[in-house]
């Protein structure tokens, strides 16, 4: 086996004092529109827009799930938009938070339209409660065979009808595989992640990028390609459905979301 | 009654010397603190920073100040002198507290208003020594010479010292300098010269189940129990929140005084022990009684059926059946009875200790978390009236729907065990 080269620049886990910008991990497109998620509050905002509209016209709704700002390391919300529905992992910080119910499936037509989070003890509450039908065991499992956190880090994905769950921790990866009624595991591979990674499908592969950019494919094992060294931790994935391709933009270009996603992917990708 | 009081505050800010055959009237306008390690501290509701150009002012303005111990205070004040013929020259000096001076300086004027210039104080702040000063006060004098020197006005601000300089303000965590966490951290460790006695005072602090907020507002363990804040910010501006605002108060208290360990904030949970009754996800904190079980199933004997608004609860849950009810247990910081059924719970770790904050309650090992804290275990499930076998709604029947959600609960500890996991705040 080709070993899993993910070691990260050690300034990566001092970047801490950074986000992501507006919007977590990744913008997906899709029959020329975009999903994006941001955070408020702990609390997953998703944009529903068209990609040649300005990004402020989008129509936004609040996803009963989320994800907490940590201390030492940056863990941007996992989810996918697959079969009309969102999937997300909660990682919010809410002392109702069930880690086998934290793995979410929420039909898109059932989200609520986001006015304020005036009350985000109503939607901390709903993200530790609903939408937990598919029993996150791979996070349970992760958690018992693990007491020291600061290094965790993990991604889903979305195949046809199979989950993907990408977790990392204390120098080992392990991938998960819902298949539509069991979980599978993957051995464990070793690597090193001091940051977050993010995965996506295509060409009926899964992938992972590291946060420096090196790419590899998901074949039974992490396969290291030919990559393109970037500082994916201050971009945001562009993982576009329409032509197949995958892109990254900087994240602070999405502080004007006046402009069509578009004309912000054109002015400020990154490669 | 109020001339009555003012009229001394009038004196001590404002005095009228005849000499050289002038009469003059000199009032002490404004003080400023400074210095290269003086912090900038946040507003308790996270607006901004507390103005730090003016400390003391005469129309009744004070903010406090902060510096790490063993810094040196620098300050800069104004004074107005009315005359007819101002002088060329006028000699402005402070006495603070505990012999932490200012020496005379020629005060420049524009206009009748003199400033003293900003001066280091003759002494540094004691090393290594946590303070509160809630009055810090500063006597002024002037002087037309040099040589004999006059009352000015005084001074009052609080000035807080911590033992080491403040951990930086950091990433995502929240942990900020708001002026609440400075006053916890120096008010309640006051004179402590190691990182020991530091945290033994402030942990007293968190003891007496009465924490407050720099405005003296107590701060609540679910007040609301629901409550939607988990972060310190959120528990400092609402004085109220989850047991992960207390963990982090707490641990911020200590970062301010300069003192952080890695691996300091633990959550538990139930370790999902296997039963006949599916896996055991949640617990009840002290106290809940376990009335008649229904024996519904044999691991987890008793059951509660949510009602339908159970999370519009404000101060006590709300059940449509019940086996297992909460009762005034163990008291949370200002809540006799606070929330109490939860899947998880956060914790601080300190020098291999568990400090509990929320509670107040120190565990010296891990193991005596579970039997010092919760009555039993539980989990949550969907079922019906048919699946628990019980009459919920009262009309004689069992119903097939609708579904709701319950509550399976053992008081037998030995059922599960907590599972922790740590990270770094």
């Amino acid at each position: 086996m080709k070993k899993l080269s993910l070691s990260l620049l050690f300034f990566f886990s001092l970047l801490t004092a950074f986000t992501q910008g507006k919007f977590d991990r990744k913008i997906i497109i899709a029959d020329s529109n975009f999903y994006a998620v941001e955070i408020i509050n702990q609390i997953g905002v998703l944009w529903i827009g068209n990609i040649a509209q300005p990004m402020d016209s989008a129509v936004r709704y609040i996803i009963p799930a989320g994800t907490k700002r940590r201390a030492v390391n940056y863990q941007p919300f996992a989810w996918d938009i697959n079969n009309n529905s969102i999937f997300a992992i909660n990682f919010t910080e809410n002392a109702q938070n069930d880690r086998a119910t934290s793995l979410k499936q929420i039909p898109l037509n059932n989200l609520e339209k986001y006015t304020s989070i005036n009350n985000p003890a109503v939607y901390l509450n709903k993200a530790a409660i609903e939408n937990g039908s598919i029993q996150n065991y791979p996070f349970i499992d992760t958690y018992k065979n693990n007491i020291y956190m600061d290094d965790l880090f993990f991604d889903l994905v979305t195949k046809g009808d199979s989950i993907y769950q990408f977790i990392a921790i204390n120098n080992n990866l392990v991938v998960w595989l819902w298949d539509g009624r069991n979980w599978s595991k993957s051995t464990t591979f070793p690597m090193k992640v001091r940051s977050f990674f993010s995965v996506y499908a295509m060409d009926n592969d899964v992938y992972i990028i590291e946060s420096n950019g090196v790419r590899s494919v998901y074949r039974n094992q992490p396969i290291v390609m030919a990559s393109k060294y970037f500082d994916m931790y201050n971009s945001v994935m562009i993982n576009n459905r329409d032509n197949n391709s995958i892109q990254f933009v900087n994240a602070n270009a999405f502080v004007n979301t006046k402009l069509p996603l578009t004309q912000i992917i054109a002015q400020n990708k990154i490669n | 009654m109020t001339r009555f009081l003012l009229l001394p505050i009038f004196l001590v800010i404002a005095g009228t010397v005849g000499a050289q055959n002038f009469n003059y009237t000199v009032n002490l306008k404004s003080v400023t603190f400074s210095g290269d390690e003086m912090v900038e501290l946040r507003q308790d509701d996270n607006t901004g920073f507390i103005d730090s150009e003016i400390h003391w002012a005469d129309d009744g303005t004070t903010n406090p100040a902060a510096f790490p111990s063993g810094a040196t205070l620098e300050t800069t004040a104004t004074l107005q002198f009315v005359c007819v013929i101002p002088p060329v020259n006028l000699y402005i000096r402070g006495f603070g507290p505990e012999g932490i001076d200012f020496p005379a300086q020629i005060a420049t004027a524009v206009g009748d208003v003199f400033t003293y210039p900003t001066t280091p104080a003759d002494q540094p702040f004691e090393d290594n020594k946590v303070r509160y000063f809630e009055d810090f006060t500063i006597n002024w004098e002037f002087s037309l010479d040099a040589t004999t020197f006059y009352p000015a006005g005084t001074s009052i601000s609080t000035v807080y010292l911590t033992l080491q300089p403040p951990k930086a303000e950091g990433g995502f965590s929240g942990y900020k300098y708001y002026l609440t966490v400075f006053d916890i951290a120096c008010k309640a460790s006051n004179g402590a010269t190691t990182d020991d006695a530091m945290i033994d005072l402030i942990w007293a602090e968190f003891t007496d189940h009465s924490v407050l907020r720099a405005d003296g507002v107590p701060m609540g363990y679910y007040k609301e129990l629901f409550s939607p804040n988990v972060t310190l910010g959120s528990l400092i501006k609402y004085a109220d929140g989850e047991c992960y605002t207390w963990a982090q108060l707490f641990l911020a208290t200590l970062k301010i005084n300069g003192f952080s360990q890695p691996n300091n904030y633990m959550n538990i949970t139930a370790d999902y022990s296997s039963t006949g009754c599916g896996s055991i996800s949640r617990f009840l904190v002290k106290d809940w009684t376990f009335g008649t079980p229904s024996f519904d199933c044999t691991d987890m004997p008793y059951v509660n059926v949510y009602a339908v608004d159970y999370y519009d609860a404000d101060s006590a849950y709300f059940y449509d059946y019940a086996e297992v009810e909460d009762q005034i247990g163990v008291m949370g910081q200002t809540a006799l009875n606070p929330a109490s059924s939860f899947s998880n719970h956060q914790i601080a770790i300190v020098n291999d200790k568990y400090y509990d904050a929320s509670y107040g309650v120190l565990y010296e090992t891990f193991d005596e978390i579970k039997y010092g804290a919760i009555s039993g275990w539980s989990r949550t499930e969907t079922s019906d009236e048919v699946g628990i076998g019980i009459d919920v709604n009262g009309d004689g029947d069992l119903d097939a729907s609708p579904d709701f959600t319950i509550l399976r609960a053992t008081s037998d500890l030995e059922a599960a065990d907590f599972d922790p996991s740590i990270e770094t705040w």
